[in-house]
């Protein structure tokens, strides 16, 4: 975090190569977001860029006072939600480079069809839901940081994540019943 | 399978190779012809500048290079009067005012730049004179011509 914080201050003054340390660093959770959400690799990476090309134009009007992911996010949901009202891209089936460029840990016994109910599942829920647990499930952002982002309550956001895990696990159960 | 639960789970993923490099790339590209666009604007913003200075100039908030002139023709009774020139390429014939006070036929004419200009009275339709100017010559016809230098 102090290593953020000096590439932020080197980054504002228009330091190339510590904002490219800053991309390093949330590279994988902010191509995470934007791929989930988006479901195309080209265009998730055209996103990408522009994110960057934002938040490095805009790095002087960042409060350091507040958690540069929350800010970064804002950011990036903003850029998103832009694309897809510009472009109405956002493919409604579940392609096969996006089911394959998806990995699940922490749960061996997933198949390749689990993946693809779960990505279903999420994909059914309501958008400020679905943008919380890809959150969770990406492990891009702490309960605090969550917290801060949504304006709930540390406890409010833990109560609806777990609501919204159970409703995914329901979901998927229905989906094995179906198959 | 029974998946009895799904808050363990992780999702990765697969991030393309190199994507900070390109992302770094498109930043400085797009830094360079923002810059570029806004010298580019400078630069434009300094030719408008220039061309209103100019028209303005040109156009007589300030002064310009023109001069304007009296033509005197003394009157004798005739009908009226015309003046044409070199100054407007013989063109046009002017209606000289009888000026009844001083009893002369005069006509105010604006001339654009410096040299020197030829110009003749027309008296009647008929009559093609220089009439007193100080400096004259005549015409191919015979006809004399006045010469002015400013």
């Amino acid at each position: 975090m102090d290593d953020e914080k000096y590439y932020l201050t080197l980054a504002k003054q228009g330091d190339y190569q510590a904002f490219e340390r800053i991309v390093k660093i949330y590279r994988d959770r902010i191509y995470g977001i934007v791929f989930l959400n988006l479901r195309n690799r080209e265009d998730t990476e055209d996103v990408f860029q522009d994110i960057f090309y934002k938040v490095f134009m805009n790095l002087k009007s960042y409060d350091s006072e507040r958690k540069f992911f929350t800010w970064l996010y804002t950011i990036t949901l903003n850029t998103v939600y832009t694309f897809i009202r510009k472009r109405k891209r956002r493919s409604v089936e579940i392609a096969v480079e996006f089911i394959d460029d998806i990995q699940v840990e922490g749960r061996e016994d997933f198949t390749r069809e689990d993946k693809m109910a779960l990505l279903q599942a999420m994909e059914s829920l309501p958008d400020d839901e679905r943008q919380l647990i890809i959150l969770r499930y990406m492990e891009a952002a702490g309960i605090d940081e969550i917290a801060e982002i949504t304006g709930l309550s540390e406890s409010n956001v833990k109560v609806k994540l777990h609501r919204i895990r159970k409703r995914i696990f329901e979901m998927m159960e229905g989906h094995d019943e179906k198959g | 399978m029974k998946k009895d639960n799904t808050g363990d789970i992780r999702l990765t993923v697969l991030v393309p190779e190199g994507i900070e490099q390109r992302t770094m790339d498109v930043i400085r590209k797009r830094v360079a012809a923002r810059i570029l666009l806004r010298n580019m604007m400078r630069y434009a913003a300094g030719a408008v500048m220039a061309l209103a200075v100019t028209f303005t100039v040109w156009f007589g908030v300030l002064p310009h290079n023109s001069t304007k002139i009296v033509l005197i023709y003394a009157f004798h009774g005739e009908k009226k009067v015309e003046v044409a020139g070199s100054f407007n390429g013989w063109d046009e014939r002017i209606a000289m005012k009888h000026d009844v006070k001083n009893d002369v036929w005069s006509a105010e004419i604006t001339v654009e730049g410096k040299g020197v200009f030829e110009y003749q009275f027309i008296v009647d339709d008929v009559i093609y004179t220089a009439g007193q100017a100080e400096y004259k010559v005549k015409d191919e016809q015979g006809n004399e011509v006045g010469i002015m230098s400013l």
